[in-house]
């Protein structure tokens, strides 16, 4: 009966992240750029090394108000004339900013490539940064900041980065709050601007199917009149995070689950134990095979999906499990997560369940790297994150190192239960006595505008 | 702009399609079985059954133990999840193309030994787990009931796209063995599906392999066919008011057109991009960045075959009232009408649309899924290949003449969610 045999797997073939060339424009803009021969599409993505970290304290949202401005047109094209210049011929461009860094990112075919980039240019070194366009930007902004009340997970994260980084960037939203949407000037984004967006503070990172000689040429003339200098910027540090454990119950009336958030201070990207961290987490909630997804939804159903991640920033980021759950069950949940999150630091993992996480990182590694836009940005984050230029290349061989003691390790040093703090939002009526027989609550009114 | 995206097809005995699209620049090989079923199948008061049964496609089968099927694939590095729709359901997993063989066993030993596993031990647990996923996206979200209340409104309590795809909650409290017994007899048969294998793999090989695994599923009876016929075109407009926890209030206008399977349905395409493909698109346009009334609009198609629904969403950012918002935006609507879309709308549309089915081909994944679904759903795979060019010979006229003909209040529901202290 051949239905009863596990089919056995044929030879690999060979795949590896793709090698890429550096160099620099005259005026010092750094530039990588991987050929990727499939079809006929260009992917391209300038960060810039400053984000959401480097807003000045009272101006929280400044590195992403200034990335929706980016948007809005260039001093050659006013906003609208901008987005039609792009629609018409299909490109896509966007300007984002998170805590790392900010970026513009740009996909076209390959015929409109000159076009494209002379505009991808003038919306970095021309904006528009006009009055008007803030002031419609601004009631956006403040609509996006009001409506988070409106978001049980959205709640559940805001709060649950009060808890883990008070007095750091990190306990504000990168966006801000309504607060500072209302306060920000534009004479501030123009001062970011002007201060940020540098070359010696920029990486280019493109993907696609033309020569070298084609692509230096095409950037000499769109971005080649960037006047040269700036420089990198430090990076604020995390000081202290909480030591005791703290349960925030924040009331949702009418709320017909639970969400759960909880965390504390996570990984070092650059850390010897990363890879170590990199499998505890799979193992414990990066995956549906993990141990959190397992048991609280294979085995109780107690919700539809649970995860575990680290938050890779450059600035240490949080280790975060997040769920929504039966609130009536809302207790044996949080028993049920704090369960294996010790398990995972008294005992080692199974040699199988290791052999299971690190097939998976290292099978889906080509799928990761399918497309132009997820080579690009891989190649942003070897940017952003100071990695070396071969860390894809080696990513497989790193995971292979890693042992079930090793895994023990970076558990033990990574997950911390006991500093963990819990957010739970949820109708008070429905959790608040379950969960007072087991924690001391602090209850509160839903407040992330 | 012309697509090839060349494909071989072939029928297996038992009436399996068997579609192959070779493309070897990474070693990965995408496998997309598609299942003519979807919510369009189910009857009231046996409502989410579709979808409940997806779920049940993963907890094992004869030579499956009950957690192997995600243990086998991900632990290669297997990407593998389903969905459910109104009229079709899917599966679909991408891994290293070394292992694709072990990805055919998985998937023809629930196609067909899926019943033998069965256990209501395993049906109670995904019926929690259903109930969770119905909490978590519709039941606890902001404007969580906009299709629950959409279709209610829309469509006739017998007519198939009354109820969602996720079900009512008392509907899977009541899902029973005998429930699963029958949608898997019914509806997974060979004869009911098509299987697309895009991406790295040797012909010869993945055709020996399919017919081995494949091949000795019976053919079963054909699913008996929905007789059910939409008539309520034009049937007069219906209105509800709906409080819920939210900042802002917001509209949703649904107009009856055709289904995705008529050449009006293209047109209404072009239609909804025309409005909404971008910024430089009207609604965005004239609501957001002139008038500055709403905080996000936009308007799409529901993806039903026989009739669906044109859907403008419409949310007035703080202090703009909601009468103001539904008048500005009924200004557009009519415009539409009054035929003064231009020529470079209509090619700006066009533009976009030839770089996103680029995009699109990046993805072995997404070619598997885009070759089934003119299998399944247009019944012919090469859909893929010619839909390019049914955008591309839609007219400015013909918009026009859509708009005209469709969008008229006796013909939409109109659903307005508003802030619950107010």
């Amino acid at each position: 009966m051949e239905q009863t045999q596990i089919p056995a797997p044929q030879a690999p073939r060979p795949f590896n992240f793709p090698r890429f060339e550096k160099f620099r424009l005259p005026n010092g803009l750094e530039v990588w750029y991987a050929r990727h021969k499939k079809l006929p599409l260009i992917s391209c993505q300038l960060v810039i090394m400053s984000g959401a970290l480097h807003d000045p304290s009272g101006q929280e949202g400044a590195a992403t108000f200034l990335a929706d401005m980016l948007e809005e047109g260039t001093q050659k094209h006013d906003a609208e004339e901008f987005s039609m210049l792009l629609e018409e011929k299909g490109i896509e461009f966007s300007a984002s900013a998170d805590y790392n860094g900010s970026y513009l990112s740009m996909n076209t075919l390959t015929g409109h490539a000159g076009a494209a980039l002379k505009l991808f240019g003038e919306a970095l070194t021309a904006p528009r940064l006009a009055e008007k366009d803030m002031e419609r930007l601004r009631k956006i902004r403040q609509g996006h900041r009001r409506r988070a009340a409106d978001m049980p997970d959205k709640i559940a994260a805001e709060v649950l980065m009060r808890h883990v980084y008070p007095g750091h960037r990190y306990s504000l939203p990168a966006m801000g709050r309504l607060e500072h949407n209302s306060s920000l000037t534009l004479e501030q984004l123009r001062d970011y601007y002007r201060k940020h967006y540098r070359p010696e503070n920029a990486i280019l990172v493109l993907v696609g199917d033309l020569p070298t000689a084609e692509i230096n040429d095409l950037l000499d003339k769109t971005l080649g009149y960037w006047p040269a200098g700036g420089q990198r910027f430090e990076l604020p540090p995390v000081l202290e995070t909480p030591r005791d454990f703290g349960l925030q119950l924040v009331h949702r009336p009418g709320a017909q689950q639970a969400e759960i958030r909880l965390g504390h201070a996570g990984v070092d990207r650059h850390d010897p134990a990363y890879f170590g961290a990199l499998l505890a987490n799979q193992i414990l909630g990066g995956y549906f095979l993990s141990r959190l997804n397992m048991n609280l939804r294979e085995d109780k159903g107690l919700t539809y999906g649970i995860e575990s991640r680290f938050s890779l920033r450059r600035v240490t980021g949080p280790f975060y499990i997040s769920a929504a759950v039966d609130s009536d069950k809302v207790a044996l949940a949080l028993r049920e997560i704090f369960e294996e999150l010790e398990r995972m630091t008294r005992e080692e993992v199974s040699a199988e369940e290791l052999d299971n996480a690190r097939g998976y990182l290292s099978g889906v590694f080509p799928i990761a790297f399918e497309t132009g836009a997820q080579i690009a940005a891989g190649l942003s984050n070897i940017a952003l994150f100071d990695l070396k230029d071969d860390y894809y290349r080696n990513f497989r061989a790193q995971l292979e190192r890693v042992t079930v003691q090793d895994v023990l390790n970076a558990a033990r040093k990574y997950f911390n239960p006991s500093r963990a703090q819990v957010v739970v939002v949820a109708d008070r009526e429905q959790v608040a006595e379950s969960l007072a027989e087991k924690y001391s609550l602090n209850i509160s009114e839903i407040d992330v505008a | 702009m012309h697509l090839n995206i060349p494909f071989k097809s072939f029928h297996l005995e038992n009436g399996l399609q068997l579609l192959l699209h070779h493309e070897g620049t990474t070693p990965i090989t995408a496998v997309n079985l598609w299942y003519k079923v979807g919510s369009w199948n189910e009857r009231p008061g046996k409502t989410g059954y579709a979808h409940l049964f997806e779920h049940m496609m993963f907890q094992g089968s004869a030579h499956v133990g009950s957690d192997m099927h995600f243990r086998l694939m991900q632990s290669v590095g297997g990407v593998v999840n389903g969905s459910t729709a109104f009229n079709r359901t899917n599966y679909y997993e991408t891994l290293p193309s070394h292992h694709l063989e072990r990805a055919l066993w998985l998937e023809a030993d629930r196609m067909g030994y899926l019943w033998q596993a069965m256990t209501p031990e395993k049906l109670d647990n995904q019926r929690d787990v259903v109930k969770n996923e119905r909490r978590q996206r519709v039941d606890n979200q902001p404007y969580g009931l906009w299709l629950d209340k959409t279709l209610e409104m829309a469509f006739p309590p017998d007519y198939p796209y009354h109820w969602p795809v996720i079900g009512y909650m008392e509907d899977l409290d009541a899902a029973g063995m005998d429930d699963i017994r029958h949608f898997f007899e019914t509806y997974y048969n060979p004869g009911n599906a098509s299987l697309c294998i895009a991406g790295d793999f040797d012909e010869a090989q993945t055709l020996e392999w399919v017919e081995r695994y494949f091949g000795g599923i019976p053919s079963g009876p054909m699913p008996p066919p929905v007789e059910a016929r939409f008539d309520g075109y034009f049937s007069g407009e219906k209105r509800e008011v709906l409080p819920d926890a939210v900042q802002l209030p917001r509209l949703y206008l649904s107009y009856h057109v055709p289904g995705m399977d008529s050449r009006d349905f293209i047109v209404a395409q072009i239609l909804s991009a025309v409005l909404s493909g971008g910024k430089s698109a009207r609604l965005y346009n004239e609501l957001t960045f002139k008038r500055q009334l709403a905080q996000e609009v936009g308007c799409f198609l529901f993806p039903m075959l026989q009739t669906s629904l044109l859907m403008f969403m419409v949310t007035p950012q703080n202090g703009i009232s909601v009468e103001t918002m539904e008048k500005a935006l009924q200004g557009e609507i009519d415009r539409l009408s009054l035929s003064d879309i231009g020529e470079p709308e209509i090619e700006r549309v066009k533009n976009q649309i030839v770089a996103y089915k680029v995009r699109e081909l990046q993805s072995v994944s997404h070619i598997a899924d885009g070759l089934n679904q003119g299998a399944v759903l247009y019944g012919d795979a090469d859909y893929i290949n010619k839909e390019l060019a049914l955008y591309q010979a839609v007219t400015r006229s013909e918009v026009v003449a859509f708009a005209q003909k469709w969008l008229k209040d006796s013909n939409r529901v109109v659903l307005t969610f508003i802030p619950k202290n107010e």
